[in-house]
């Protein structure tokens, strides 16, 4: 048995589903999350019968007529697949709203269940519902359900039941009857249609719904909005929110848990270093302890701090933050030809690229949803926060304005690079964006743990395969020269790696890092960004960067700085480098999925290797002239350099592209 | 004798890292690392096929 679980966006559809199903796909408290469909099958202990139940969970639509891609893909699953029963999911706490697309499903002739969840919202907010009522009046079983609740008063075995009872009497569905509802065709007649199906939800909810409209939660979350969402207020209230995550996972929670962890790394390695003792080759020696062991370890030491950041990052979804974040940044993203739309992509691009380009598919306009796939790398991933924490742990005394920083740039240079885009491609389109704001709710700590321990999870996954062979290889290639000959430790530079790294070094001359390591870091930054610090790790030897005391206690910064052989102005330079070049290649293999074309994709890795570059020139030149009183070393070069990559930014917005205007207007406006 | 443990060591922990890699690669895994990952029911990373 084939079911499909429809609704409105944000009515709790996967929720419910992992409710059935036992899965634990992503939830979040704003619209938009699920943008390919889901299967799953329902699970044994509310499944008494021997058929199989599966459960296809379908994006958020609003209707039948599709407006977004995401909606495509729910309506087209419902008309063509045919399943067996249709499960609408309806948010009781909106209930005229939900009915409109329930009245079309109704209409399919499949049978159809109604869960009307949130039930428990609309107990607090004193709105009764009817629901025999409202199952006599929409002609299908309507069952009251909570799918946050565990235990057996959450409805969901009622409802398994009553999707069975549906299933087994192979009963037509009968519709609410709406005059050429099947038949309209033109756009007047399909508003026509519309109208009476309004009126005709208006009636069923009138007699089915007691609503205390003004309940004093509202009044509090309206409240609460008209400060955190307000036009002005909103941005300093987002950046304070992001500095407290930042500190509580950098400067606070984090390192107190990374304590224990980093422990346990340093008390593998030294068991590791005693039992081969002096006996081993120290070819041998090195690569397990130094490449292997440390180079892992130097990664996988970070790993608490971005658990208390996911934890942190995910409480705040599910309270309704996100949501509103995505209203403040409308304004800024509207000047640019973007909306609102665009946020949620890079939003996600905070936990990982590869979602938050794949997101993109929900923006329908071609030239928005190719900036926002092309722009939303920017973000600091998860990936990129422990080359934040380790630079504003090393440099900065463990300042989390380093990282917030780095996310308010992040949010500048998409904002920047959009207007950018918009004058090159000359579409000067706007689109408006509309968001249903979720209403806040107490943040589930369970729901939070999971998702956090599902990134570390996958954390772990890559240290232990993508870093360990890189750093395994980066150890080798420091090892060994081109005759296959070991170089000694105080002559690194004659190395594989180091002949590799050089000449792309001396392209950061200007940057203020033109050292191999740093370059070879950057390079095997593409496969993973993790991987900067595990390289970092193997070519410094360096095995414990999280216990900053470990080198601090040395010597002090001084010391760190004779390491790396960098100051702090060349550190931030390296750091805004590492975060804004392009992201690794599974983001940009996600890019070319999304982008649809070479040119876009060659464009957007070039302009994000240009603006990488500009950014950590500008960093490093000024912040030097700023401390020193001096421009840094190569200041001429890398400004003829730099120019060089804005002047052909500027030939691309300035050629003539009347052509490509014309066209896209026509297109618009069909 | 030493040698040869260690290098066995090496030899299993690397293989092992790029026999998962292989296995990932053949099963369309991103990688992404995040549940929000629309991919997220066909990638193995975070359920086992």
């Amino acid at each position: 048995m084939k079911i499909a679980l429809a609704g409105n966006p944000n009515s709790g559809k996967t929720t419910l589903f992992n409710a059935l199903t036992g899965k634990i796909e992503h939830v979040g408290n704003w619209p938009g999350v699920t943008v390919e469909k889901k299967e799953g099958s329902i699970k044994r202990s509310l499944n008494g019968s021997s058929e199989k139940m599966t459960v296809v969970d379908l994006p958020g639509a609003y209707s039948c007529s599709p407006y977004t891609q995401e909606e495509s893909i729910t309506k087209d699953f419902v008309m063509k697949e045919q399943p067996d029963v249709i499960l609408n999911i309806v948010d009781a706490t909106n209930l005229s709203r939900s009915l409109f697309f329930t009245s079309q499903l109704l209409e399919l002739g499949i049978p159809v269940v109604v869960a009307l969840n949130k039930s428990d919202l609309n107990v607090k907010q004193k709105t009764v519902i009817d629901t025999l009522l409202l199952s006599e009046k929409l002609h299908c079983p309507v069952v009251d359900t909570v799918a946050t609740k565990g235990g057996a008063s959450n409805g969901l075995s009622q409802l398994v039941q009553a999707i069975f009872g549906a299933y087994l009497s192979k009963e037509k569905q009968r519709s609410l009857g709406i005059r050429n509802a099947q038949t309209a065709a033109t756009k007047e007649e399909v508003q026509k249609v519309d109208e009476k199906r309004f009126k005709v939800i208006a009636s069923i909810v009138k007699e089915v719904e007691r609503r205390n409209v003004h309940s004093s939660s509202q009044k509090m979350g309206d409240a609460i909005d008209r400060v955190v969402a307000h036009k002005w207020l909103g941005i300093p209230i987002f950046v304070l929110v992001i500095w407290f995550v930042f500190s509580l996972s950098q400067s606070w929670l984090g390192p107190f848990l990374a304590d224990f962890f980093v422990g346990l790394i340093d008390g593998l390695y030294a068991l590791v270093d005693s039992a081969m003792g002096d006996s081993v080759n120290p070819v041998l020696h090195s690569l397990l302890l130094d490449g292997i062991i440390g180079g892992v370890g130097a990664v996988i030491g970070f790993l608490p701090l971005i658990m208390v950041l996911f934890f942190t990052l995910a409480l705040l979804e599910d309270v309704g933050y996100m949501a509103r974040v995505a209203v403040v940044m409308d304004r800024f993203f509207k000047k640019i030809g973007l909306s609102g739309k665009s946020i949620i992509p890079m939003i996600v691009s905070t936990g990982c690229a590869i979602p938050g380009v794949m997101a993109t598919r929900t923006i329908k306009n071609e030239r928005q949803r190719r900036t926002t796939a092309m722009l939303s790398p920017f973000m600091p991933c998860g990936a990129k926060l422990p080359i934040i924490a380790l630079f504003s742990g090393i440099f900065f005394n463990e300042n989390s304005w380093v990282g917030t920083s780095m996310y308010m740039l992040a949010i500048i240079v998409v904002i920047v690079s959009g207007l950018v885009i918009r004058k090159i491609t000359g579409d000067t389109s706007q689109s408006y964006f509309i968001m249903e704001l979720p209403e806040y709710r107490v943040p589930s700590v369970k729901r939070a743990a999971l998702s956090m321990l599902n990134r570390a999870k996958a954390f772990i996954i890559k240290a232990g395969t993508i870093i360990l062979v890189c750093n395994a290889v980066v150890q080798l290639l420091q090892t060994f020269n081109w005759s296959f000959q070991v170089v000694g430790e105080s002559n690194p530079g004659q190395s594989i790696l180091a002949s590799i790294a050089s000449p792309i070094a001396f392209l950061f001359i200007p940057l203020g890092f033109g050292i191999w390591q740093f370059a070879a870091a950057a390079i095997t930054g593409f496969i993973a960004k993790e991987n900067v610090v595990g390289t970092l790790a193997v070519t410094f030897a360096i095995t414990n960067f999280i216990d900053v005391e470990e080198l601090a206690l040395v010597g002090g910064t001084t010391e760190v700085m004779a390491v790396f052989g960098i100051g702090s102005v060349a550190a931030l330079a390296y750091l805004v480098f590492n975060l804004f070049t392009p992201p690794c290649f599974a983001a940009i293999g996600a890019m070319n999925a999304e982008l649809e074309s070479k040119k876009w994709l060659f464009g957007a890795i070039g302009y994000q290797l240009g603006t990488g570059y500009t950014l950590a020139f500008f960093v490093y030149q000024f912040g030097t002239l700023f401390t020193t009183g001096s421009f840094g070393t190569a200041f001429v070069p890398g400004l003829i350099a730099v120019a060089a990559m804005i002047g052909f930014i500027i030939y691309l917005i300035k050629r003539p592209k009347a052509v490509q205007s014309v066209s896209r207007t026509v297109k618009v406006g069909a | 004798m030493g040698n040869i443990i260690v290098l066995g060591i090496i030899g299993l922990v690397v293989g092992l890292s790029i026999y998962k890699i292989v296995k990932d690669k053949k099963n369309n895994v991103k990688c992404s690392g995040c549940s929000a990952c629309p991919m997220n029911s066909n990638c193995n990373t975070h359920h086992s096929k």
